[in-house]
């Protein structure tokens, strides 16, 4: 068990693509780390960095005070579970979790001492007997890890662990690594495609973009502020709404609404005329109201529900906003945000109107094609670089 | 689908009119080898009498029992020398992204399309120079040369079946990349490897051409060879019953040898490794 330091790693490979930027990262003693990003971010390849499957092309990387940079992978006391468990076929259950035992030459009791143990923590008793072909999904995805905590390892290194499962065994899994790895102590890394996964699980949460970290945080860092853009769009779901704004004096220009700009945040603004991106989660926007009644005072504005999402707790409202002609041109779409709408796949990637997901009380009663009136609580309110991406934050 | 009658009636006929033909001719020279010398001419297909008198001749004679043994030791030698090379460079060739990888697997095939009576004569020359004429060692190399491109081509084709998933969590549990391939890999390749080890061991064992050129005594000479150079009691009868009796025994090797292994060759060996 030890700390984990990336120093200044990166990783070129010899055609020329850069899997990875320069990385400086820590993984805390006993942490449960999780890497998170869409696919083709370098998220596996940080891991097989970590693990010793590919080398570095620049930095160092140590484990504890050891410098492992140019060490074996088998030297490197790791255990990996991998997407496609890589568990051997060949070999039942028993002999699959006594391999790594074998190779580090411990003698046959105590061998026998750690598959048994291992096998009661996994619930894999009755089944050391059965090669994998006899296994589910979900067993497999068991023996895996029972191979990887037999050896004590100084940490453990999942790659998609879990992407294999159906949705529902895929949730007991989680809650179930969870478990053992608090109970075991030992640190864990834990590369993910899924937001939900990396939130639900992570005490620290890298995100990963294009081969360069984004933002490291815990979940409620990464949800609450996030460091840019793509975070912002990347975690939370459904995803938090972007708008192309302005700065007006001292109000914010949105395309349906003029804000009054909280002076915090109006005295971080930059000096001169920028291109803003103003972001705002579903579970901030002011609660509909059937619009009846016209106080149209502090920012509220229109909206016509397009889809509804009924959860049972929750209830979502995908809005399109109606634009205010007059005023909604004078703000131009930044280039960084339409790259990002295409690239995380959000619902605002259409031309038109802009679209709002808004969540209220799952009793509301609202109908498709209703018209609602929404506010914005300015103090709610992210703002983004549209050019650069990054947040700007106030004080 | 449901076959109909008809359709099962076809298949069956079919199966067993290909069997006659490809069998009957071994029939035949069973039936050969079975019949005394005096009723070898009798045309007809089942003996009328049985004796054992040919295989008692060809056993007695020194040359059969030296040929027997000497292709028994030069197909396994070279069977066993082919498979193991062409694993490694199988697995080399599948694994590694070298520079002249494709040479190597070009290179590899147009061996195995050269015509081997091209290289007799030269080979012919090239061993009574170098002490090989005429040796155990002298029979391998050529049938190595020719049965290494086939099994390498069957190998590399089963390895690219094994998911490089397992070569990397052997390897990230402790396992050198020796320790991998010996106790991951290979065992998962094994059908190949017996598929590759009967294809090499074939040629070898079937081989005339080198046998019967590059050798001259009991020292190497293997069994098509010997077979070739069996007398007759006198120089007017032809040594037809020993001909059958030795065929027949050199058949039941290869046939033992097939059927030994073609039970190895289980299909789906690598089911659950991986998901999918």
């Amino acid at each position: 068990m030890a700390e984990i330091v990336l120093d200044g790693i990166s990783k070129r490979y010899a055609d020329g693509t850069e899997a990875l930027g320069r990385t400086d990262l820590t993984i805390g003693d006993g942490e449960l780390f999780i890497l998170v990003g869409p696919s083709g971010c370098g998220k596996s390849t940080l891991l097989k960095l970590i693990v010793g499957l590919e080398r570095p092309s620049s930095g160092e990387i140590r484990v504890g005070d050891r410098m492992v940079t140019h060490l074996d992978s088998k030297d490197r006391n790791m255990a990996m579970v991998f997407q496609s468990y890589a568990i051997y076929p060949h070999m039942t259950v028993r002999e699959n979790m006594a391999f790594p035992l074998k190779l580090a030459k411990l003698g046959q009791q105590e061998i026998a001492r750690r598959v048994e143990q291992a096998a009661q923590v996994l619930e894999l008793t009755e089944l050391l007997g059965r090669k994998p072909a006899a296994l589910s999904g979900g067993q497999r995805q068991r023996v895996a890890m029972g191979r990887a905590i037999v050896r004590e390892p100084a940490a453990f290194l999942l790659d998609e662990p879990l992407s294999n499962l159906d949705a529902k065994l895929r949730a007991q899994m989680r809650i179930e690594l969870a478990r053992l790895q608090r109970r075991l102590g030992t640190t864990m890394v834990y590369v993910t495609h899924d937001q939900t996964e990396a939130m639900t699980l992570g005490e620290r949460i890298a995100v990963l973009r294009r081969g360069a970290i984004q933002q490291v945080g815990t979940p409620r860092d990464l949800y609450l502020s996030p460091a840019n853009l793509f975070v912002a769009g990347f975690i939370g779901s459904p995803a938090m709404n972007l708008l192309p704004a302005a700065v007006d004096g001292d109000r914010l220009r949105l395309p349906m609404a003029d804000l009054p700009l909280p002076p915090a945040l109006r005295a971080a603004l930059p000096a001169g005329p920028r291109h803003l991106v103003a972001g705002i989660r579903p579970e901030h926007v002011g609660e509909a109201v059937p619009a009846d009644d016209a106080g149209n005072d502090s920012g509220a504005f229109g909206a016509r529900v397009e889809l509804l999402e009924w959860l049972g707790a929750d209830l979502y409202l995908h809005c399109d906003v109606l634009a205010q002609s007059d005023e909604a041109p004078t703000v131009d779409r930044g280039e960084g945000l339409a790259t990002l709408r295409r690239e995380l796949d959000l619902d605002a990637a259409r031309s038109g109107p802009p679209r709002l997901v808004v969540r209220v009380g799952s009793d509301t009663r609202v109908a498709e094609g209703d018209t609602v009136k929404l506010s914005i609580p300015p103090e709610r309110l992210l703002l983004f670089d549209a050019e650069s991406g990054e947040r700007i934050e106030s004080g | 689908m449901e076959r109909s009658p008809l359709e099962t009636l076809f298949w069956r006929a079919g199966s067993l009119v290909v069997i006659a033909y490809a069998l009957l001719p071994v029939a035949w020279i069973l039936s050969l080898s079975l019949k005394p010398a005096a009723d070898l001419n009798d045309g007809r297909f089942l003996p009328q009498r049985i004796s054992l008198e040919h295989y008692r001749a060809i056993l007695a004679d020194a040359q059969f029992p030296a040929a027997l043994w000497n292709s028994v030791g030069i197909a396994s030698i070279a069977t066993l020398l082919s498979v193991l090379l062409a694993m490694l460079a199988a697995y080399a060739i599948v694994r590694l992204r070298f520079r002249g990888r494709g040479l190597v697997l070009g290179a590899a095939l147009s061996i195995a399309m050269f015509p081997p009576i091209a290289v007799i004569g030269p080979l012919f020359n090239l061993w009574r120079g170098m002490g090989l004429y005429d040796t155990w060692l002298g029979l391998i190399l050529p049938y190595m040369t020719f049965t290494l491109p086939l099994a390498i081509w069957t190998l590399a084709a089963f390895f690219r079946e094994i998911p490089w998933d397992l070569d990397k969590a052997a390897r990230v549990d402790g396992a050198t990349p020796l320790q991998a391939f010996v106790y991951v890999i290979a065992p998962l390749a094994a059908p190949g490897v017996f598929t590759a080890a009967i294809l090499v061991f074939i040629f070898a064992w079937n081989d005339f051409l080198f046998a019967a050129a590059l050798t001259s005594t009991n020292n190497a000479r293997t069994v098509p060879a010997a077979i070739a150079f069996f007398t007759g009691s006198s120089r007017f009868e032809l040594p037809t019953g020993s001909i059958a009796a030795a065929s027949v025994v050199v058949t039941i090797p290869v046939t033992l040898m097939v059927l030994l292994f073609q039970q190895r060759i289980v299909a789906g060996l690598t089911a659950g490794a991986v998901k999918g």
